[in-house]
């Protein structure tokens, strides 16, 4: 039976969460992926099965690593939550394990001690490394009794030999000085032991595809620059230098012994020596002070291209909004002081966050008694209850299709994990209704992100004019039956 | 919709047969709701979803809401059998957090006894 690799990816790093979004697998090491490494040792050690144990930034692993076809391997995948122990995973089903297994528990780099890589032959071995608190960093055996007994007992003292064995040397990444001194030794000394195809490191220096560098911009070996990036005139890069994907550096910059990861705009003439910048955040990997300065004359994360679809959606959303308070304008100012003096309803405000970085207080429309009243039903009806939200989508506050707007500040954290969020007036009612719990609101906002159309906007608008105005006169009659 | 239920003791293995999507989500729910509440010895829910090859918002808010139901009971519900595209919505929502998910039924059941 061919020997399998187990990959946990998902296991949250407190260093990793410091250098922004990039799942702690996709920093860059050198010029490629954390992961890519792990990759390479189950292909040196012909391994083509892998598993990848996804959770935190699970999407952007398997749109990195896909189907592995790309490393000739097999990837597939499955999930722990986060409150999971990563063991219980080889519990599950042990028995497709025990015929060999690689596994690689915790985020540990297996530095190749010769440029051959692994030696391919373990048989009947069992090569393990434990960290300081007992889990297992890394282990490779084909012994059917040795990993029946882990998988049962994974904390238990069994022994096994040394990785080196393996021209391998494994060293676990627990903090952001781990994770500097790894990059500086991986493009300096160590860069020729992983070259691969495409790249040849006879200068000393890897550099992606579609990257512009101008003649007057000075390169010192070694350096690793990665894909889609770009180097402005008269700037110096190197030696030592990290750059990542999607890096702009202005001119006349100079970068040396440091890490620039993705998406990162370096302003014009700074120097940057022994530090990681990650977006706008400047990181001093030896004190581990970071400063956050996301200014775009200094450091700042590339901003993505404004969405056309988005900008239709917000010309097409304020002209409906626009026409809808106009057309609501006459009948609220009738019915709503009606109500009030009748007391068959009431706004209530509470606060949200509403588009950008704003917080206010948002009216949603009580009626009294809550199952309706007839007043109140014929104002709910000619969806009246919505016209002060559909006042600050013309403000622009709101958009008019989205989410849910999230309460503040209870539910701000979950709004600081959406990059993209569209807090709406219009939104699917059963959604809205099923999504009601917390995880499944981010769930429902990441959904639409995703997801988001103009089609769907137009759906939701037509669901507003027709469905909604029927639903509550049939609430009506049911409740008068 | 057609959708196969089966006890397994106390475990209850519910396999919808088609994609789960607005169109699809109200018989779905109604049929669990009617099966889940004929079945009071019945706590944990296996939801298999080999046959669904697409599943939209409608889907997933309703697999939440039955969480939400199976929870209420004590209970609790596992996913089986992801295809690759209703695993990428599981991914792009992270309702990989919300829900605990494996590989197959035997496993699920497995873990719920």
């Amino acid at each position: 039976m061919p020997v399998k690799a187990v990959l946990h990816t998902g296991l949250i790093q407190p260093w990793a969460e410091i250098l922004g979004d990039i799942p702690w697998p996709l920093l860059p090491v050198g010029n490629r992926h954390f992961l890519e490494y792990w990759f390479e040792v189950c292909i040196d050690l012909g391994i083509k099965d892998v598993r990848i144990i996804l959770g935190e930034g699970a999407e952007f692993i398997e749109g990195y690593a896909g189907d592995g076809e790309q490393w000739g391997l097999s990837i597939t995948y499955s999930f722990l939550k986060e409150e999971q122990d990563p063991d219980s995973f080889l519990m599950r089903n042990p028995e497709q394990w025990v015929d060999g297994l690689l596994y690689l528990r915790n985020p540990v780099f297996l530095h190749r001690l010769a440029a051959t890589g692994a030696a391919a032959s373990f048989s009947g071995g069992v090569f393990l490394d434990r960290s300081v608190d007992g889990s297992v960093n890394c282990l490779l055996s084909d012994s059917p009794d040795f990993l029946r007994a882990h998988i049962a007992s994974p904390r238990a003292e069994l022994k096994g030999r040394s990785f080196n064995e393996l021209n391998l040397k494994p060293a676990l990444i627990l903090s952001i000085r781990d994770y500097y001194a790894l990059n500086m030794s991986i493009v300096g000394e160590e860069a020729p032991r992983y070259v691969r195809a495409g790249y040849s490191l006879i200068d000393d220096v890897s550099i992606g595809y579609n990257v512009v560098i101008p003649p007057s911009v000075s390169v010192t070996p070694p350096v690793a620059i990665g894909n889609n990036s770009r180097i402005g005139v008269m700037a110096s890069v190197g030696p030592l230098a990290v750059i990542g994907n999607h890096v702009i550096i202005d001119r006349q910059s100079d970068l040396s012994r440091c890490v620039i990861l993705d998406g990162t705009y370096v302003g014009r003439g700074l120097e940057i020596r022994g530090k990681i910048v990650a977006g706008g955040r400047l990181i001093d990997p030896d004190s581990g002070t970071i400063a956050e300065i996301n200014d775009p004359w200094l450091v700042a994360a590339v901003r993505p291209m404004v969405r056309w679809g988005d900008a239709l959606r917000a010309v097409f959303g304020w002209l409906c909004a626009m026409v809808l308070v106009l057309l609501q304008a006459g009948p609220f100012i009738v019915l709503y002081p009606l109500i009030n003096l009748l007391r068959k309803g009431r706004f209530r405000k509470a606060s949200f966050h509403l588009t950008g970085a704003r917080v206010g207080p948002l009216s949603e429309f009580v009626p009294i008694p809550e199952s309706g009243s007839g007043i109140s039903t014929l104002f709910q009806a000619l969806n009246l209850d919505l016209f002060p939200r559909l006042c600050r989508v013309v403000m622009g506050q709101l958009w008019l299709c989205g989410v849910r707007p999230m309460a503040s500040p209870e539910e701000t954290s979950l709004k600081f994990q959406l990059k993209e969020y569209f807090p709406a007036v219009l939104v699917y009612e059963t959604d809205s209704q099923d999504y009601a719990e917390p995880g499944g609101h981010l769930a429902h906002a990441l959904y639409y992100a995703r997801f988001r159309s103009f089609f769907g906007d137009v759906k939701m608008i037509l669901s507003l004019l027709l469905n909604r105005p029927l639903r509550f006169l049939s609430t009506r009659t049911d409740n008068r039956g | 919709m057609k959708i196969k239920f089966e006890e397994r003791g106390t475990i209850g293995v519910v396999t919808p047969m088609e994609a789960l999507t607005a169109e699809s989500v109200d018989s779905f729910r109604e049929q669990f709701i009617d099966w889940f509440a004929g079945l009071s010895g019945v706590k944990n829910v296996v939801i298999s979803l080999e046959s669904v090859d697409f599943m939209d918002s409608s889907g997933l808010g309703t697999l939440i809401a039955m969480l939400k139901r199976v929870s209420e009971r004590g209970g609790d519900l596992k996913i089986a059998c992801l295809s690759k595209k209703v695993r990428m919505v599981f991914e792009i929502t992270r309702a990989y957090k919300v829900f605990e998910i494996v590989d197959t039924v035997d496993e699920a059941v497995r873990a719920c006894q």
